[in-house]
């Protein structure tokens, strides 16, 4: 399995604004479709943030990035998400890893928090999180940190919005933190242009194993079959790379088991078909497969 | 020893922030630093790793002196430095090699270790030299300070205090007084949960801070020649070189007819080694000084080593009717009462091949 990044117009843009909030210490809520590529996107950028440990005892984590705790509103499990970002941290008491954050931080100089899945956030966590931006804006590290809330959305629903329009001081506070010109960002997905410049991209990813791969004259059926609103419920007339990825990869499978060395209009449709009409179809399974798997290249 | 990039698996495994071990430190030095370095109470790092090897040790410094009681593999992973850069903190391999053992333990150093720090060392770089678990050496060779192993903080009773000033002998009141400079300060802890590292868990005085009085220049000359003989046992050190050191050491004893020697301390003592592992390094170099020699002696010395038989050899004739030997069947004997000896050059042996 071989891992890719594609820096698709999608990650130019979720970055854009990734980057925005780390150069400007910014606090944004940055909002996507799921399988847009978000959560890759954060990763991509994290390992080219030049972060380090050395040995002389400095560590830099300029962008610390984390996935927010699910099922539970304790900000205890916050706090040891963002602790885990710095590597083993030994047991210790909350109220102790409490300050110990906000040194560790400021000594790691970090820069920007980025929280994935911010969805899964609970108010306890917000709070956390606006009280340790706060210690390390004070005295006496006096660190200013951008925030990128990511979140999942449907639709053209901000998460926080309405949260942060809250009454409470401490969304009043929290409001006032976030960015005067992009607050709440809603990235989009793929155009039909920018499918054709990713299926030129497959194409090349894949030449070894499909020399005549000529995906790209396919971009206008592709796009059109993934905004069907099957897959496309929301009816933003974007595509995700998810969506993308796995009718290419299905696609692919289904050719490569054929002996074909391109793709053909017979395959597409039937991948089309598979994701579009049968997505949710319940398949009996009363026999071993046998066949094993080919191996599975993921692009992202 | 490398930088952790963030793409590295090793970036999840260390610890945030990473120390390494420098040349000559002591292993309770490194966990301190990075006690310090992480912004951690002192111990912590220590303890942890005690937890991690389900190690019951006290926190304490002997258990760090030479580290055979748990494994510094899981540091080793905290830090991403090898095991080995680790176990040199110590004098783990050069005494397992001086006395010929898989594992070395505290007790073949000395059986008491003494905390003590040079406070010039703590403020250069926070450095604990790993030469501070030697005993018998009570300066910093480097900066020529007595080491320190007190904090100021204590209780600084006087002798008036602790007794009474009235109907006292000249004697009982100079003993009185060094009972109560002995009692004088807080005595340090290597490590103090709940405290910051290199700092006093009473009043919390960092330990760069501490008085820095001058040694002795006496006693750096004697401290220079018994940190001589440690180095020479840990760089040339083997079981027969210590062996040899014992051997040399019963020599100069009969030479010079005395049975004790007066050691370091001031005491004398009957000097009696039974076998080099039952002799500490600390009370060899102890003997050694003592007697005034110096590693060249035992470099010069060329005489045979001692020897003695561990248990009687015992040699059986398998005549059943041997009029010299115990007739026996030759299955070996355990210890205890042996019957059988060399025959005496007249005697003579049924044994093949003798003349008869």
């Amino acid at each position: 399995v071989q891992k890719v990044f594609l820096e698709t117009a999608f990650e130019q843009r979720f970055q854009g604004i990734l980057r925005h909030a780390w150069q400007n210490r910014s606090w944004h809520v940055i909002a996507a479709l799921p399988g847009s590529g978000k959560s890759l996107g954060i990763h991509d950028l994290v390992l080219r943030s030049g972060a380090h440990k050395d040995i002389t005892g400095t560590t830099l984590l300029p962008i610390l990035a984390i996935r927010a705790p699910k099922n539970t509103r304790q900000e205890q499990a916050l706090g040891v998400a963002l602790s885990a970002a710095f590597g083993t941290v030994p047991t210790m008491q909350w109220q102790v890893r409490r300050t110990w954050l906000v040194k560790v931080m400021a000594q790691a100089k970090v820069e920007c928090l980025i929280i994935d899945d911010a969805q899964d956030l609970a108010l306890s966590h917000l709070a956390l999180l606006k009280e340790l931006t706060d210690n390390l804006t004070a005295l006496p590290y006096q660190r200013q940190v951008g925030l990128c809330l990511v979140a999942a959305t449907s639709g053209s629903i901000i998460p926080f919005k309405e949260t942060f329009a809250g009454p409470e001081m401490l969304w009043r506070q929290f409001r006032r933190r976030m960015d005067t010109e992009r607050p709440y960002c809603l990235v989009l997905g793929q155009t039909e242009e920018e499918v054709r410049h990713i299926l030129t991209t497959f194409e090349d990813i894949y030449r070894k194993q499909f020399p005549d791969l000529q995906l790209r004259r396919w971009a206008k059926p592709i796009f059109t079959w993934l905004t069907h609103p099957a897959l496309d419920p929301d009816a933003t007339g974007r595509v995700t790379m998810d969506a993308l990825t796995r009718f290419v990869i299905s696609t692919l499978r289904h050719t490569y088991e054929q002996g074909a060395t391109d793709v053909n209009e017979t395959v597409l449709e039937m991948t089309a078909e598979r994701m579009i009409l049968r997505r949710d179809e319940v398949i009996a399974i009363d026999e071993v497969l046998h066949t094993p798997l080919p191996p599975t290249k993921e692009v992202g | 020893v490398h930088a952790v990039q963030i793409a590295d698996p090793a970036w999840e495994t260390t610890f945030p922030h990473r120390v390494a071990p420098r040349p000559e430190e002591w292993l309770a030095g490194v966990l301190l630093r990075s006690d310090e370095a992480n912004g951690w109470d002192s111990g912590t790092t220590a303890s942890f790793l005690f937890r991690e090897t389900q190690t019951k040790n006290a926190l304490s410094a002997e258990g760090f002196v030479i580290p055979s009681s748990f494994s510094l593999a899981p540091l080793a992973g905290w830090l991403a430095v090898s095991e080995d850069v680790l176990c040199r903190t110590t004098y783990l391999f050069e005494l397992a090699r001086l006395y010929d053992m898989p594992v070395a333990h505290t007790g073949l150093l000395s059986r008491d270790v003494l905390f003590h720090f040079c406070p010039v060392c703590v403020a250069e770089s926070r450095m604990l030299r790993r030469t501070l678990t030697l005993p018998h050496l009570q300066s910093c060779l480097i900066h020529h300070v007595a080491l320190s192993s007190r904090c100021e903080c204590g209780n600084n009773l006087t002798v008036e205090q602790l007794v009474g000033s009235d109907g006292l002998s000249n004697t009982e009141y100079e003993l009185f007084h060094m009972l109560a400079s002995l009692s004088a300060g807080t005595r340090q802890k290597v490590f103090s949960l709940g405290r910051q590292p290199f700092t006093c868990h009473r009043c919390r005085r960092d330990w760069s801070t501490f008085p820095r009085p001058q040694a002795d220049p006496k006693r750096i000359a004697l401290e220079e020649r018994i940190l001589a003989w440690y180095e020479f046992f840990f760089s040339h050190g083997s079981r027969s070189l210590l062996a040899r050191a014992l051997q040399l050491i019963q020599q100069k004893i009969a030479e010079r007819k005395v049975k004790s020697v007066k050691r370091l301390d001031g005491k004398s003592v009957l000097v009696n080694f039974p076998s080099p592992e039952k002799s500490s390094l600390a009370r060899v170099v102890d003997i050694l000084v003592s007697l005034d020699m110096c590693p060249a002696d035992i470099e010069a010395d060329d005489s045979p080593l001692l020897w003695r038989s561990i248990d009687w050899q015992t040699f059986y004739c398998p005549v059943l009717t041997c009029p010299y030997m115990k007739p026996r069947n030759l299955t070996a004997e355990p210890s205890g009462h042996q019957v059988g000896s060399f025959p005496s050059e007249d005697e003579t042996t049924h044994a093949p091949g003798a003349d008869s």
